[in-house]
């Protein structure tokens, strides 16, 4: 497909009637505009015009919401066209959209072929043929859309897996299987009927009804294959249609998110809200001691004291005792043993009868003792510091559970007019569905496994009538011949070509990173089943955890080498692609535009990078600039950066 | 594909060195009808079928065989 002109006619700010022409077969177009004055809104003039929809950030828009405002309010009437020529296989197209909010139908597509309009019907299978709209993510694209080829590395990520799944179409991988497939069902019918003359045929009665209770058994699971891979389609389809409008919900599901996780942790919350409780109740009868405390302290203080005073006056009393009843018996000093006159050991006898006695100061010491225990055991009962924490813990429990309630508030505040039940619903469907999905894909592999046993049988009985040398209507012996080589054909290309195709995307990826990347050690890229890419460096390690810009060259470098291995090529429209690449790798990536595709169509805001850089690195490939002016908010002009 | 490891390529050198009694214009019929109508499965069996059809259609008056091994 070569385009010629996309015409614009009340787009979005896009007012009045405005185009573009592409004048050469090759070239890169690039398109200036500042934030806001409609690079993305014409990204969506080109998918409009090709494919009838308009994509918003993550999902469908309502057309409604691109017409143009000064048209609508001029009119009354929320409308707009737009027309695209190109050029395929040799043939002039003009593909003509038209929306409008007041007729019926509100869309209206008229695509004619050498200036002759197509009937709908075959307008659609035209389309579809020339530019296939599960393809169009490899032809229009913005930065944002170039992160999920990231995916593909991912085996596991469903994203990664349809992506996959894309590519193998767009390389013409799924064209052989669609082949493979039909031309097995052709031959199917071949065998079925070869059966049925067969047996006419006396010797070879027993085989053609062996060859025809095989066929019928193997009928059964292709149709059983099918209507399991229709269901898979259908269930497919709806997963996507679920994901869009989830996808129109996404600030919705993100806030839903937070409130479950918000609202989990607030029951978690409670949960020790009620313990802290609970532990605090325990403690609670005691609370009357705590004002006892400071008291109980002070008078505990001076028990210990009196006590400890007890304790000494006891010691000399003890003392005291001692020397009395040896000086009673012995006229001796009872600490030096030396004799004692008289008059000493009468002053000693009477201090030693002077003290307290022992006993009673025993008596004493044993009653401070007992009030110490008593009120020692009423403190210990208290446990103050305990119940000190028990409190300040559940303070804290009550305050985060409070912060916690005020965000729930602030969440459901946040989801007013949003259809809370609506999205729970689509994400509870979203989730069946991918479980069925799941299911229905093992489903059909067994099932297939099953198909290419019976196959095996169907072969060695053909093997068997082939050798009775039997007639059967020769249009039909050719037709099982033929239709058996197709299919072995096929198969035998299919292998091959999947071989190949690794090798050639790796190597064709390659050769635009080396050209793109600064980093000169980056040797080149290799690719994984499922065509991941990584970077590999000049020692031949796998370079792990390159930064985001890196992945940014990996994947243009991915979609150029699709284009140069694809049998569908196309005009690229990339809207903004350099998001996380540097200056040096902006400059570099649009110095390889040409290679990426025949004709390239870049939107970029102005600075995004250096002009008079591009200018030079293009040379001739640089087919024309146009600059989007801004009239109004409402209206945006295309003009060649000459006028 | 300029390099002969296209889908068409791979696909001819194949029939031409392991299927030549394989008629090309067939095969390319074939492969061209797959890849352009990828998007529209019941339109591309139906136009196997036509394809193969009309192919016998053409070449089985000329073969007049009695027995499947005529290649």
């Amino acid at each position: 497909m070569r385009l010629r002109t996309l015409t614009a006619e009340n787009f979005g700010p896009y007012y009045g009637t405005q185009r573009i022409e592409f004048s050469r077969d090759r070239g890169v177009w690039i398109v200036y505009g500042r934030n806001g004055r409609g690079k993305t809104t014409l990204l969506n003039a080109f998918r409009y015009a090709l494919y009838g929809k308009i994509m918003g950030r993550k999902a469908e828009r309502e057309p409604r919401e691109l017409a143009n405002r000064a048209h609508h309010s001029q009119n009354s009437v929320a409308e707009f066209k737009t027309v695209l020529e190109f050029e395929h296989d040799g043939r002039e197209y003009k593909l003509t959209r038209r929306f409008s909010d007041v007729d019926d139908p509100k869309h209206v597509t008229v695509l004619e072929r050498e200036g002759t309009p197509l009937p709908d019907s075959h307008a659609v299978r035209e389309l579809s043929r020339i530019a296939p709209e599960s393809l169009s993510q490899f032809f229009l694209f913005d930065g944002e859309l170039l992160r999920q080829y990231e995916d593909l590395r991912d085996a596991d990520v469903d994203s990664g897996r349809r992506m996959r799944e894309e590519v193998d179409r767009l390389l013409g991988v799924r064209a052989l299987e669609n082949a493979i497939s039909d031309l097995a069902e052709l031959h199917r019918g071949v065998t079925r009927e070869k059966a049925k003359q067969l047996q006419g045929e006396k010797k070879a009665t027993n085989l053609a009804t062996a060859l025809h209770e095989a066929s019928d058994i193997r009928d059964r699971l292709f149709e059983s294959k099918r209507s399991l891979s229709d269901e898979l389609a259908a269930k497919e389809r709806r997963l996507r249609e679920v994901e869009e409008a989830l996808g129109r919900h996404e600030a919705a599901q993100h806030i839903l998110g937070q409130l479950d996780e918000a609202r989990a942790q607030l029951t978690s919350l409670e949960i020790s809200q009620n313990g802290a409780r609970e532990a605090l109740k325990e403690l609670a009868e005691d609370v009357w001691r705590v004002a006892l405390e400071p008291r109980l302290r002070e008078r505990l203080g001076e028990i210990s004291r009196d006590l400890d005073m007890a304790k000494e006056r006891r010691a000399e009393a003890i003392v005291h005792r001692r020397t009395r009843l040896h000086l009673e018996s012995n006229d001796s000093c009872p600490v030096c043993e030396r004799p004692m006159d008289t008059p000493t050991r009468e002053s000693v006898l009477q201090r030693a009868d002077s003290q307290a006695d022992a006993d009673q100061i025993d008596r004493v010491v044993a009653g401070l003792q007992r009030r110490l225990e008593v009120l020692q055991g009423v403190r210990d009962a208290t446990q103050t510091q305990l119940l000190a924490e028990r409190e300040r813990t559940l303070r804290q429990i009550d305050l985060r559970v409070e912060e916690q309630r005020e965000d729930i508030e602030e969440l459901e505040n946040r989801l007013q007019g949003i259809d809370e039940t609506e999205v729970r619903k689509r994400q509870r469907e979203r989730d069946q569905l991918k479980e069925l999905i799941g299911q229905l894909r093992r489903d059909i592999e067994a099932t297939q496994q099953q198909i290419e046993a019976q196959d095996v049988a169907i072969g060695r009985i053909n093997d068997q009538l082939s050798q009775l040398k039997v007639s059967v209507d020769p249009a039909l012996q050719r037709k099982d011949v033929m239709l058996g080589q197709l299919h072995e054909l096929f198969n035998a290309a299919l292998t091959a070509y999947q071989d190949s195709l690794l090798e050639r995307v790796e190597e064709e990826a390659s050769k635009l990173f080396t050209e793109v990347r600064s980093e000169p050690d980056y040797a080149h890229l290799r690719i994984r089943d499922g065509y991941g890419l990584t970077i590999v460096d000049d020692r031949g390690d796998e370079v792990i955890g390159h930064s985001a810009g890196y992945e940014h060259l990996i994947a243009l470098s991915l979609i150029a080498a699709l284009q140069r291995c694809s049998p569908v090529q196309g005009p690229i429209v990339m809207d903004s692609p350099f998001g996380r690449l540097d200056e040096e790798h902006t400059r570099q990536v649009v110095a390889a535009l040409p290679q990426v595709a025949d004709q390239v169509v870049l939107l970029a805001f102005e600075g995004e990078f250096d002009r008079d850089a591009a200018v030079d690195a293009l040379g001739s490939s640089l087919a024309e600039e146009y600059v989007l002016d801004r009239v109004s908010s409402e209206h945006t002009r295309i003009r060649t950066r000459e006028d | 594909m300029t390099d002969g490891n296209g889908l068409h390529e791979i696909t001819e050198r194949l029939r031409a060195e392991e299927f030549p009694g394989v008629d090309k214009q067939l095969v390319d019929d074939l492969l061209n009808a797959h890849v352009e109508l990828q998007e529209d499965r019941p339109q591309a069996r139906k136009l196997t079928e036509q394809i193969v059809n009309r192919w016998i259609a053409r070449h089985v008056p000329t073969v007049g065989v009695d027995t499947g091994e005529d290649q």
